[in-house]
């Protein structure tokens, strides 16, 4: 299906479906400041309900406690030990973290919260096939255990962050390894007794400096979760409603995160609607586009979102990226003068990707409705279009231009008994991917009970299918059942 | 309220929908053409063309030149003098051209390995079409591949696996395969 197709009849079935569901519904019961988007220290934090399930991420000038439980505070102020020990005051005072009089701190408290999720994971099926390549037996683990981070410097300044503790790399395959090659990361513990332990990572998803002097206009930089769809900012597990985020939000059609800039906000445009906006200039795609840019082409981005609560709370959002995707080394060589090395690079790929994606969600009472609509567009240059001998092929084969695209639908029933919701998630997805030399074409759907007896925790049990109609390197359908524990502090 | 301001996320949504960034009668490279074979979607080079070195891009064989194991080699009876053109061979250079030690029956038509029997390259590479004779049992030294190879060894399939190796055309061993020397 071209493009100019795929999105015409998008915008048709959006077009249609949207206002009938909104019509369908009985009657308005949010009060009038339901529809305003929450605060973003309240969705980081999200441990409320409220905040849990949707929030769209926003400046807000006020000071807002992260969490609803007491957070973590480094207070010198409420610790009298802490005012008595001069040698801190100093040293802060050299940060400028002293309390003057005109600028310094007006909160000095720093404030951690985060979230983590216990799981239990089995695949189904034959032995041999995605046992062997996912896991062969069922396990627990620890999927994530983010720490975030906040510290208001002044009532409109701020800075952010979230780290992911994890313990990979550990028992994974290297970068070009075979699938199921593991490595271990073990090292001798010098604090005891050089007794081996396994060492393991950090994850980095944000970390930025935000500035928001009106509801209307505020800055970001640093780096960024991007800025689309439902998921991938509201990324922590008690928000997700399955176990894992859709395959096309996991899929990174859009990248996850960016380093650069941000502006963003929000304003009225009538009594129960309101229109978001943010936009992006940043480093763009790039393996370590952490601090390095392969290409002197800044990626752009940008998302749309109106939010209406006259009939529960309904958003609807449109998002777009355009950048150039490089992967690039430099090669050193003597100048011609030959007392002198000069650097060249060299192009080992190079692409133009243009996503774009839509997103609706509406909350009314119980029912929870949700989709999303991501596509990838991905144009090669014609120089830098790497090919290699594909093992399931036989011969050559380079990647070609290509509109990667996925969609998926949530639904959702929230009784309020113990909190319980049945949800069924439909998804499809056609994407290659360059790394796995393969296509995902695959259907699936996600079956389960999402469980919240108190706002910061939330069950879920859950099983999933997922069918390849065109096969993939893998045989079968893929079979899990998973049961994750989420929880905010 | 609502209609307008649906509508007025229709207005955005509908300009920013309509890029288009893929011109879907032009999706590979000069001298490519798209294949697409069940989980596999991609760009291989045009018939009497061969990658590039390094795996980017294809470029068109030249005057008595031909296409064998996606390397331009000469046609029988002529041979390349250094990097320079295919021109009529003496004897000698005309041995030696196709013919490596070690590598006879490479890329020969096949349906099993059976077929592959009697020649040095015994394995019948068959997972996908075209299937071929290569040479195997490279990554021990057990057999050697030819200049314009290497070896190249797949252990997420055990049919690839048990092979100790195939040799490839130089830079076409992709990951989860890995080049090694013995």
């Amino acid at each position: 299906m071209s493009a100019r197709r795929f999105w015409a009849l998008y915008i048709a079935a959006l077009a249609y479906v949207a206002p009938l569901a909104a019509a369908q519904a009985q009657s308005p019961v949010a009060p009038p400041n339901a529809a305003q988007e929450p605060s973003p220290i309240a969705s980081e934090g999200a441990p409320a309900q409220a905040t849990v399930e949707s929030a769209e991420q926003q400046p807000a000038p006020v000071v807002t406690p992260l969490v609803a439980a007491e957070p973590l505070q480094l207070d010198a102020a409420a610790n009298p030990a802490a005012t008595s020990d001069e040698m801190v005051m100093t040293e802060l005072a050299k940060l400028g973290l002293d309390a003057a009089a005109d600028g310094g701190v007006v909160d000095t408290s720093l404030k951690f919260s985060g979230f983590a999720d216990f799981a239990l994971t089995g695949v189904f099926g034959r032995e041999g096939d995605w046992r062997g390549a996912y896991e062969r037996f069922s396990a627990f683990s620890i999927g994530n255990f983010n720490l975030y981070t906040d510290k208001r410097l002044l009532e409109s300044l701020r800075m952010f962050g979230e780290i992911r503790f994890t313990f990979l790399p550990n028992g994974t395959a290297p970068p070009g390894a075979a699938p199921g090659d593991y490595q271990q990361t073990g090292a001798e513990d010098y604090a005891n007794f050089k007794r081996p332990v396994s060492w393991a990572g950090i994850y980095i998803p944000r970390v930025y400096l935000e500035w928001t002097p009106y509801r209307f206009f505020g800055v970001r930089g640093g780096v960024i979760l991007t800025p689309y769809g439902i998921w991938n900012v509201d990324h922590g597990s008690p928000t997700i409603i399955p176990v894992q985020r859709p395959f096309v939000v996991g899929q990174a059609l859009f990248p996850e995160r960016q380093t650069g800039i941000e502006l963003l906000g929000q304003f009225d445009i009538g009594h129960h609607s309101t229109i978001g906006y943010h936009l992006t200039l940043t480093n763009g795609l790039g393996a370590v586009n952490e601090y390095r840019d392969y290409d002197d082409n800044k990626a752009i981005g940008g998302r749309l979102y109106w939010s209406f609560d006259g009939l529960g709370q309904l958003r609807v959002g449109a998002s777009a990226f355009y950048g150039q995707d490089t992967t690039a080394h430099e090669m050193a060589s003597f100048a011609p003068d030959g007392q002198h090395v000069v650097f060249t690079q060299k192009i080992d790929q190079q692409s133009d990707v243009l996503a774009l994606a839509g997103d609706v969600q509406w909350k009314y009472r119980g029912l929870h409705l949700q989709t999303e609509l991501i596509t990838q567009q991905r144009r090669y240059k014609d120089a830098a279009r790497p090919g290699s001998s594909n093992p399931f092929f036989g011969r050559y084969l380079a990647p070609s231009d290509r509109l990667n695209w996925g969609i998926y639908g949530l639904v959702g029933y929230r009784f309020d008994w113990f909190g319980i919701m049945p949800y069924f998630l439909a998804q499809f997805m056609d994407a290659f991917d360059p790394a796995a030399g393969a296509l995902y074409f695959v259907n699936s759907f996600f079956a389960g009970i999402n469980i919240r007896p108190i706002d910061v925790l939330v069950i879920k049990i859950e099983y999933n299918q997922s069918h390849f109609p065109r096969g993939f390197i893998i045989a079968g359908d893929t079979q899990l059942g998973q049961v994750q524990v989420a929880w905010a502090f | 309220m609502l209609g307008r301001g649906l509508g007025v996320w229709m207005l955005v949504l509908v300009p920013v929908a309509a890029g288009c960034l893929i011109d879907d009668e032009d999706v590979c490279g000069s001298h490519q053409h798209r294949v697409e074979a069940a989980f596999l979607d991609g760009c291989v080079c045009d018939d009497g063309a061969a990658p590039n070195p390094g795996g980017i891009g294809c470029s068109p064989c030249g005057e008595h030149e031909r296409v064998v194991a996606e390397a331009c080699v000469c046609e029988v009876g002529f041979a390349r003098a250094g990097n320079g053109p295919c021109a009529p061979a003496d004897e000698s250079l005309d041995a030696g051209a196709d013919d490596e030690p070690g590598t006879s029956g490479q890329d020969m038509s096949c349906s099993s390995s059976a077929d592959c029997a009697g020649y040095d390259a015994t394995f019948c590479l068959t997972l996908l079409p075209p299937t071929r004779c290569l040479v195997e049992h490279c990554a021990d030294g057990t057999q050697r591949c030819a200049a314009d190879r290497e070896c190249c060894v797949i252990t997420v399939l055990p049919e690839l696996a048990a092979t100790g190796g195939i040799c490839v055309a130089q830079g076409m061993c992709m990951a989860p395969g890995m080049v090694v020397t013995p």
